[in-house]
C-alpha cells in the first residue's frame, strides 16, 4: 500500500509541475498598488482619445509627469525646468519672447510651442524633427542652449530627492528611476493637457453667441481667397491649413516669411530641397495668449499677423501652392482684418490655460 | 485502488488540456472573401516619380508633390446585372510611392461581371461630423483631417499638388482640390470576368496625370489657374473634373 501512495504521490506532483506553462501569467510582482487610471473629459467634436497603448494615462503617472515638467532638477544647474519656457497664462509658451534663454545665456533660434492637444500631433518641433512627444520630451533637457543636462545626472539627481521614488512607485509599480520613465510620465502629464472649452467650442455647443464681429471674422477665416474687387466675399482662406477642431492639419509648410531662408526649417530633417522653409502649421488655439508668432516671433502681434496674410507674402519655389494664388496677399479691409482678429481671440481657453491639474506644484 | 489511480491520471489528463482561447483573433466572415483594389499613377507612359519636374503636359513642365484621394462606394456587378456593395473607405496617399493598393474584405463570395466605385466620399460621410470616426479610420480627423474642409463641403475627394516650370520666373506652384458632392467621380468598368469565387482578387487601374491636364481640355497651368478649392462655379474644378473622367482606365484583373 506504501508504495501505491508513493506513487500516486508521484504522479500528482509530476501533473502540477508538467502543466505550469498552463497556468494563468501572473502579473510581476510590485511594490505599489496599480496606478488609477485617468479619465479624459468627452469633448464633442474632438478625435478619440490617441495616447499610446504602452503608456496608458493614469492619476500618479500624470501627477509624476507634472512634478517632473515643473522641476528645475532637470537642467544642468538645476535653474530652469520644461515650465520656464512653457509658462501657463501664455497658452504654454515663453512669457512673449520670441528666443528662449538656456541655463548658460544662451538663446534658442526658434520660438517656444504651446503645449495642448499634443496627443492628436503628429511630428513635433517647429522642424518637426522629433517623431514622438516621448523623444521631443528629452529634447530640451540635453539641448546644450536648453536644459544643458547629461540624463544620468538628472537621473542620480531624483534619485537623492525625497518623494521621487515613491512618486516614480506610484506611477510605474517600482521605484526606477531611468529616461524611459522620465519621458513616459512628461508624454502623460502633456497629453492630459486638452484645449477645447474656448468661446468658440462654447458657440458650437450652443452655450455662447458670437459678436457680429466675430461672427464676420469666422466667415472670413473659413471663406475662400477671393480677388478684391470680383464681387465675391472677402476671404481669408485660413481654414485649409488650420483646419479640424485641432486648427491644424499637422503638416508643414512654407507661409511666405520670406524668399531666402536663414532657418531652412523641414528640410533639415528631410534633406529634401522642396522643404526648404517649411515649418508646422500650428494649432491657432490659445493664438491671443501665445505671441510672439512665427517660428522665429518675427511678428509681436496677430494683427501683424494678419498683414503678412494680407499683403506680404513672399514668393518662393516651397511657397504653398494654396498661397501662390493670392499673389502678395489676401487685400482685406481694415475692418475685415479687426474681425478676423476678433474671431481668433475667441480660440482662447481661459479654463484650460487656468485649470489648476496644469499648474506649478511647487509654487505654492 | 486501481480506481483511484485512474482517477488520479483522468484528472491529469484533464488539468494539460489546451487553454481555452479566448481571443483568436480576426474571424474570416463566412462567405466571404477579399478584393485588392490597386492605383497606379502615370503620366501618358511613365510611372509617376514624385518631385521629379520633368512631366510636359503640353502646355507646362511640371512635377508633382502630392497626389492624395478617396475612395468609396465600391460596387460589383453580378451576373444578373445587379450591382452588390463592398463596405469600407480608402485613401490613397502618393507621397512617396507611384502605386498604392488598398484590400476590401467583406465581399461576397461570387463571379462578377463589372467593378464601380467613387473618388472620392458618399454625399452622407462627407457630411457627416469627421470626430465620429475612431482614429485610423479613412476619414478620422487624424487621417483624413488635411482632407477635410471644417466648415465647408466635407472632404478633398482627390489633391494634385505640384510644381510648374514658368519661363524666366521662379517655378510655381499648383493645388487642385476637386471635392463638392457634385464632384464626385465614378470609375466603372464592365465586362470583366472578377472571381471571387473562393480566394481573393486583384483589379488594378491606372490613373493617368497627362488625360488629367489635357482630355478632353487642353488645361494650361499658369498663376491664374494654379489653384481650386472647388468653390461654386470655380472653371478650373469644372474643367480638371471634366478631365478627371478620361483619367482612370483598368490595368488588369489577377487572377
Amino acid at each position: 500500500m506504501k508504495k501505491y501512495f508513493t506513487f500516486l504521490a508521484f504522479i500528482l506532483f509530476g501533473i502540477l509541475t508538467a502543466c505550469k506553462d498552463d497556468l494563468p501569467v501572473q502579473p510581476p510582482v510590485t511594490d505599489y498598488p496599480a496606478p488609477t487610471p485617468y479619465t479624459f473629459p468627452v469633448l464633442p467634436g474632438f478625435p478619440a482619445q490617441n495616447t499610446k497603448a504602452d503608456n496608458p494615462l493614469t492619476i500618479e503617472g500624470i501627477e509624476l509627469g507634472r512634478s517632473l515638467f515643473y522641476d528645475p532638477v532637470l537642467s544642468g544647474d538645476n535653474t530652469q525646468s520644461c515650465g520656464s519656457c512653457h509658462n501657463a497664462v501664455n497658452g504654454f509658451t515663453d512669457n512673449g519672447k520670441a528666443f528662449s534663454t538656456g541655463i548658460t545665456g544662451a538663446e534658442g533660434t526658434r520660438n517656444s510651442m504651446p503645449l495642448f492637444n499634443l496627443q492628436w500631433n503628429t511630428r513635433f518641433f517647429w522642424d518637426g524633427r522629433a517623431a514622438t512627444l516621448r523623444q521631443q520630451v528629452l529634447m530640451p533637457i540635453q539641448d546644450p542652449v536648453e536644459m544643458h543636462e547629461l540624463l544620468p545626472n538628472a537621473i542620480a539627481e531624483l534619485s537623492q530627492l525625497p518623494g521621487y521614488k515613491a512618486k516614480f512607485g506610484r506611477a510605474f509599480g517600482t521605484e526606477d528611476i531611468n529616461s524611459e520613465r522620465i519621458a513616459k510620465a512628461l508624454e502623460q502629464f502633456i497629453f492630459s493637457m486638452i484645449s477645447g472649452q474656448s468661446k468658440h467650442d462654447l458657440v458650437l455647443r450652443g452655450m455662447a453667441s458670437y459678436t457680429d464681429s466675430e461672427q464676420r471674422g469666422q466667415d472670413i477665416f473659413r471663406a475662400e481667397f477671393s480677388v478684391p474687387g470680383s464681387g465675391r466675399p472677402a476671404g481669408g482662406d485660413c481654414f485649409h491649413c488650420h483646419t479640424t477642431v485641432l486648427f491644424t492639419n499637422n503638416q508643414f509648410a512654407n507661409n511666405g516669411l520670406d524668399s531666402v531662408f536663414t532657418d531652412v526649417g523641414y528640410e533639415s530633417v528631410t534633406n529634401n530641397p522642396l522643404d526648404r522653409g517649411k515649418f508646422k502649421v500650428p494649432s491657432l488655439r490659445n493664438i491671443a495668449l501665445t505671441a510672439p508668432y512665427m517660428h522665429d516671433g518675427r511678428f509681436t502681434t496677430l494683427e501683424e499677423v494678419i498683414d503678412h496674410y494680407n499683403s506680404g507674402i513672399k514668393s518662393s519655389l516651397t511657397l504653398d501652392p494654396n498661397m501662390k494664388s493670392q499673389g502678395s496677399g489676401l487685400g482685406l479691409n481694415p475692418l475685415q482684418k479687426a474681425d478676423l482678429v476678433a474671431f481668433l481671440k475667441t480660440l482662447t481657453d481661459t479654463a484650460f490655460v487656468n485649470n489648476p491639474q496644469f499648474q506649478d506644484p511647487f509654487t505654492p | 485502488m486501481k480506481k483511484l489511480l485512474f482517477f488520479v491520471l483522468l484528472l491529469g489528463l484533464q488539468a494539460c488540456k489546451d487553454p481555452e482561447v479566448t481571443n483568436p483573433g480576426p474571424v474570416p466572415v463566412a462567405g466571404t472573401t477579399s478584393l485588392n483594389l490597386q492605383l497606379e499613377h502615370y503620366f501618358g507612359n511613365e510611372a509617376i516619380v514624385l518631385n521629379q519636374f520633368t512631366y510636359n503636359t503640353g502646355q507646362n513642365t511640371l512635377g508633382f508633390s502630392n497626389i492624395q484621394y478617396f475612395i468609396s462606394g465600391v460596387q460589383l456587378k453580378k451576373a444578373d446585372g445587379s450591382w452588390i456593395s463592398v463596405p469600407g473607405y480608402a485613401q490613397f496617399t502618393a507621397q512617396s510611392i507611384s502605386s498604392g493598393t488598398t484590400q476590401f474584405t467583406e465581399v461576397p463570395k461570387g463571379l462578377y461581371e463589372g467593378i464601380r466605385f467613387n473618388i472620392g466620399v458618399d454625399s452622407v460621410a462627407n457630411h457627416t461630423d469627421p470626430s465620429i470616426w475612431p482614429n485610423g479610420h479613412p476619414l478620422s480627423i487624424m487621417e483624413g483631417g488635411p482632407m477635410h474642409w471644417s466648415w465647408n463641403s466635407g472632404y478633398i475627394f482627390i489633391k494634385v499638388e505640384g510644381q510648374y516650370e514658368i519661363p524666366g520666373n521662379p517655378m510655381g506652384g499648383f493645388a487642385y482640390h476637386i471635392g463638392r458632392d457634385d464632384l464626385l467621380l465614378e470609375v466603372k468598368e464592365e465586362g470583366i470576368v472578377l472571381n471571387l469565387q473562393e480566394n481573393p482578387a486583384s483589379v488594378i487601374f491606372r490613373m493617368d496625370l497627362k488625360k488629367y491636364f489635357n482630355d478632353p481640355n487642353t488645361f494650361t497651368v499658369s498663376p491664374e489657374t494654379s489653384f481650386t478649392h472647388s468653390t461654386v462655379n470655380d472653371t478650373v474644378a469644372d474643367q480638371l473634373f471634366q478631365n478627371m473622367h478620361s483619367m482612370m482606365t483598368l490595368v488588369a484583373v489577377n487572377p
